[in-house]
Parts: structure tokens; C-alpha cells; sequence
């Protein structure tokens, strides 16, 4: 089973990039959000097949990772989707959502788990947040495996560049989009999420034309269009 | 008494406190969300009345002859009092669905006034499950109650994100809603020392894992010494614990001058011992779910020892305690066998030959 893990701290855009995803996928998927965020799941978007649970667990507190992983196995029971798509509480450790989903594989004895991890940052925000916020802010970039960026609006290009490059100083080995990514188109976004599964160290993506250009450890490939 | 012991949890605590004799360490699994468990009631049934929530800890007391009853004001009273809405789930912890505060702008439109005992018919039935503990084992078994801290408390209000980025963008309204949650939480405090309870204050949101230390200093700590102060002043004690990861705040907590500090999982007790020891007695911390939930009574055997051989020799004295409340399906049996360990690697003196 596929568990894919959308993290961000507040106003980095989780529910709008699960609004734009969750039409695209096939198959069945169930969505685990713990907390609500000011956006609602557009559900005139989502499939109606696509499981909605809600986690009222706290945010950060042992027992969420208890309850979260009580949660996969009930949904893997009862509903056997194809994928789970977690949206955690934007405080929370996402090393602690992965360490959970894990063990559900192991632990919990549910097979082998294909885990994501796609954690939105608003770029704008990222001085701020990385000097005042705790060891969760920080720990969400460092355990992603793409990373997304917001917040780019009214930002120069050596700015955005800049800011880019300090946050991939925590995580050089993530997937990464260096543009807007609510602009890709929806095969354009899966493809960068398909880029994600076979990412190793070494491999990230970023905007030379366009986001399909893969440097694999200096050396420049063409990524499928 | 318990049958496996020699002193009544009273007494234990009287020679803890005292320096005088014990029979074995004070043990205070923190058999709190679960407790129904004890009594075959979901924590819907638990939950439902004061009676129901004192019955279902005296019963786990008399199964395992632990340390410490525990009463609830909990974590979000504050938030519900004044307007957040709640889940209500058969066998679970509610949690906050949807906060009453949206708008920093509209912090004067809250009234604190329900948060007041007179007006809060949550605080009367948290209030009313001490006095019952209390009025039935008082003489055998301490009771203390779980409150939340005041950081904590905000969060109840205002969801802990938007708090979070109010600590940057609005720090003087988070100050003002620091204000009025900890001239509440000294009314609260006060009501529960008067019947004779230990306060418990939790602050789980001011944990390292999400706010940083310069934060803590700024928008905590302040107001956690006045709480702490004001407690002394009432002539109360207090176990001071925040959940996560509190390795670069332990010094600062121990700065708000509790009795006695609690720490989780996450955090080594021989940091602790070292930190805070030489000025209180350390609280902690076999983990409440890999071990207490999941591990087998063999597993929850050694957490205790190794916690035992890590802090008994801390020179303000020495709690065994899990790591945070005891939440899920957890199985009786690891309750019995952290109790046993307790009488065993624990027995006065304790030494190394307690587990040789």
C-alpha cells in the first residue's frame, strides 16, 4: 500500500495542492487530515469515492502517532484503498508521521508501505519561520522527498533562488520545484510526483525549461514529457 | 493498602517529602484518559460524571496500589468553556473541533467569565471528581489534578498554528490572551489546592518540538512563574511537565520553581537528573506507547529498570512515572507489571543490588 504524506505549516498550501491532486489520482484513496485548516477539501472536486476521515488527536502529543496508526490499519481493513493520503497539523514532526506510517508495514503488520512525502513551504516565510518556530518546522524539509514552494509571487528571481538554496541546505536530496507549482497542468504535476518514487540521493529537479530537466548528480537528463 | 506493599502511597509521600522512611520509590503511572479501562467503561462513560470519573481511579488504585489519583480539568476546559466546540467520541480523548477565537481582533469579545467556577459546569464536575477522591482515599492515596498550562490553554482559544504565527506577526495580542488564560488558570488552581488536590500542570504546546526557546522564554515563561507563585502562595505542590522534546528548556522550567518536574520519553532522565536535580525531584519516563500500549509486560520490566538505574540516585529524589498520560488500549497487564518493577528494582534502599 502507498502512503503519501502532504505536510506544511499553516499557509503553505496544503489543501489547495489536495485540491488540485486528489481529482487526478485513480484508484481508490483515502485522505487522513488531522486538524482543519481554514480551506476545506473541495469535495465537488474529489472523486466520490475518495474516504475523507478526519484525526481530532491533538497535534503533537505521543498519542496522535497511536491513534494515526489505528486509523491506516481500520482504513486498510475496511476500505483497502490503493493509497492513503495523510495531511498532518502543520506543527506537527513529520520524522514522527513517518516513523508512525512505518510501522504500520512492520510493526502493525501491513505489508510493505511505499511512503511520500511532499511537504509544501512557503518560501516567503522561510527566514521567519526557520529562526522562530521549533524543531518541527525544520524537520518537515528535512524528511521531505518533494518539496513544493509558495509564497513566490512578488519575489525576485535571486531572492527566490537564494531562498531556495537555504532550504535545500536541509535537505539536498529532496525532489524539488523551483516555480509556481499550481501553474503545472495535471499530467505535468503526477509526472513530478512519479519523479519523487525513483528519486535517490543525489537526484532533484529543478526549473531550467521547465520543471522537466533531472540533475542526477551533476550530470543533466531529460525527464519524460 | 495495596496487598504487595508495606506503606500506603500517603505515607510514602509524606516520607518522600520528609526524608523520612519509605518502603519502596513512589510510582505514578498516569493512569488518566485510560482509566475507564480499570472499571470496564469507555471514556464516554468515564468522562460522563464526576462519580464515574473518581470511581473509575480508585479502582485502578486498587488494582495496582499506584502513587497517585488523578483528577481532570484537562487541556481544553478553558477553550470549551468559552466557546470551542468539541468532539464527543465513545472511547476516545474529544478534541478540539473547531476554536472559538477566529479573529485576534476579537479577543475582548470573549468572556472569561465562563470559565469561572460559578459558570462552568466542567470545572464543578473536575472539581467535585477531587473532592470525591479525596473525601474517600485521602487518607490512603494523594490525589493530584491534570491542568493545562497557560500556553496551552491559548491553544484551546486559537488553533496552535495561527497562534504560532500570531507569536511573530501579533506578539502583544498572544500576550493579551497570556494574560487573561493565566488569571483564570490562578482561580482554577486555587480551587483545587483548596480541596486538598497536587496540581499537575501540563503544558504540551510549549514543548521544543514547537516552539523554540527564545519563544518559551518570551511567552511562557513569564507567566508560568506567576502561576507557580501563586500556587505556593496557596500553599500547593506542583508537577511541572510538558510533553516532546524539552531538552533546551529544562533549565528555563526549572526557573518557574516547581516542586517537583516532569519530563517525556523523549528526554533522557540522566539529562534530566542533571539539569534539574540538583534543585528538585525529577518525574519520569517509561514511553507510553512503544512500551506501556504495545510492549509486553517483559518490555515494561526493563523501561522501569532502566529509568530506576537512571535516575534513583538524583539528589532531590526520584519519581517513577510513564513519559505522558496513558492514552489507547492499553493492556492491564503492563500496568501490573510497571507496578511490580516498581516494588522490585524500587524497594528501599534502593541500590544496585535491587536488580544484580
Amino acid at each position: 500500500m502507498e502512503i503519501q504524506i502532504i505536510s506544511g505549516f499553516f499557509g503553505a498550501g496544503k489543501t489547495t495542492f489536495l485540491n488540485k491532486y486528489l481529482p487526478l489520482l485513480n484508484g481508490k484513496t483515502a485522505v487522513i487530515e488531522n486538524g482543519s485548516g481554514d480551506i476545506p477539501l473541495d469535495k465537488d472536486l474529489i472523486q466520490e469515492d475518495v474516504l475523507v476521515r478526519d484525526l481530532y488527536a491533538g497535534c503533537i502529543c505521543c498519542s496522535l502517532a497511536f491513534t494515526l496508526r489505528k486509523e491506516i490499519r481500520a482504513i486498510a481493513a475496511g476500505y483497502h484503498p490503493d493509497r492513503i493520503i495523510i495531511e498532518p497539523s502543520g506543527v506537527g514532526k513529520l520524522s514522527d508521521i513517518v516513523d508512525a506510517c512505518m510501522r504500520t508495514g512492520g510493526t502493525d503488520g501491513l505489508g510493505q508501505i511505499s511512503l511520500k512525502t511532499i511537504v509544501l513551504v512557503d518560501l516567503s516565510a522561510f527566514e521567519e519561520c526557520e529562526e522562530a518556530f521549533g524543531a518541527f518546522y525544520l524537520d518537515q524539509i528535512e524528511h521531505a522527498r518533494l518539496l513544493l514552494f509558495s509564497g513566490l509571487d512578488r519575489m525576485e528571481s535571486e531572492q527566490k533562488e537564494n531562498l531556495i538554496k537555504r532550504v535545500r541546505d536541509h535537505n539536498p536530496t529532496a525532489v524539488f520545484y523551483g516555480d509556481d507549482w499550481r501553474k503545472l497542468d495535471g499530467q505535468s504535476l503526477l509526472e513530478l510526483i512519479q519523479r519523487m518514487q525513483g528519486s535517490k540521493e543525489g537526484h532533484f529537479v529543478r526549473k531550467d525549461h521547465g520543471w522537466k530537466t533531472i540533475i542526477n548528480k551533476g550530470r543533466l537528463k531529460n525527464a519524460p514529457r | 493498602m495495596h496487598q504487595d506493599d508495606q506503606m500506603t502511597p500517603m505515607e510514602r509521600l509524606n516520607g518522600f517529602l520528609t526524608g523520612g522512611e519509605m518502603d519502596r520509590i513512589l510510582a505514578m503511572p498516569l493512569i488518566c484518559s485510560m482509566s475507564g479501562h480499570c472499571a470496564g467503561m469507555t471514556h464516554k462513560q468515564k468522562r460522563a460524571t464526576a462519580e464515574s470519573e473518581a470511581h473509575c481511579q480508585i479502582e485502578g488504585y486498587k488494582k495496582f496500589g499506584n502513587d497517585l489519583l488523578i483528577a481532570e480539568y484537562g487541556l481544553h476546559t478553558v477553550g470549551k468553556a468559552l466557546g470551542s466546540v468539541m468532539s464527543d467520541p465513545k472511547d476516545a480523548v474529544p478534541a478540539i473541533q473547531e476554536h472559538v477565537l477566529k479573529d485576534l481582533n476579537d479577543i475582548d469579545q470573549l468572556d472569561f467569565e465562563k470559565v469561572r467556577l460559578k459558570n462552568s459546569p466542567d470545572f464543578q464536575k473536575h472539581l467535585d471528581c477531587a473532592k470525591i477522591m479525596i473525601d474517600q482515599m485521602g487518607k490512603e492515596v494523594p490525589t493530584g489534578t491534570l491542568i493545562t498550562g497557560p500556553f496551552t490553554a491559548v491553544s484551546s482559544i486559537y488553533p496552535v498554528e495561527k497562534l504560532l504565527k500570531a507569536t511573530r506577526k501579533d506578539p502583544d495580542a498572544i500576550h493579551k490572551l497570556m494574560r487573561l488564560c493565566t488569571d483564570v488558570l490562578k482561580e482554577i488552581h486555587e480551587e483545587f489546592i483548596a480541596v486538598g488536590s497536587m496540581i499537575l500542570f501540563c503544558e504540551p504546546i510549549a514543548t521544543g518540538s514547537i516552539i523554540n526557546a527564545a519563544s518559551y522564554r518570551e511567552f511562557v515563561l513569564p507567566y508560568t512563574i506567576e502561576l507557580m507563585d501563586n500556587i505556593h502562595k496557596h500553599n500547593g505542590m506542583v508537577c511541572y511537565h510538558i510533553c516532546g522534546d524539552t531538552k533546551r528548556i529544562i533549565s528555563e522550567m526549572v526557573k518557574t520553581k516547581p516542586d517537583m518536574i516532569s519530563v517525556d520519553n523523549r528526554v533522557k532522565m540522566t539529562l534530566t537528573k542533571e539539569l534539574a536535580g540538583p534543585y528538585m525531584p525529577i518525574v519520569g519516563n517509561v514511553d507510553p506507547v512503544e512500551v506501556m500500549i504495545l510492549g509486553t509486560p517483559e518490555e515494561v520490566d526493563q523501561a522501569v529498570l532502566r529509568c530506576i538505574q537512571d535516575s534513583y540516585d538524583s539528589p532531590n529524589g526520584y519519581i517513577l512515572c510513564t513519559g505522558c498520560d496513558l492514552n489507547g488500549d492499553i493492556p492491564l497487564e503492563n500496568l501490573y507489571a510497571f507496578m511490580a518493577a516498581a516494588r522490585k528494582y524500587g524497594r528501599y534502599p534502593v541500590s544496585s543490588a535491587n536488580w544484580a
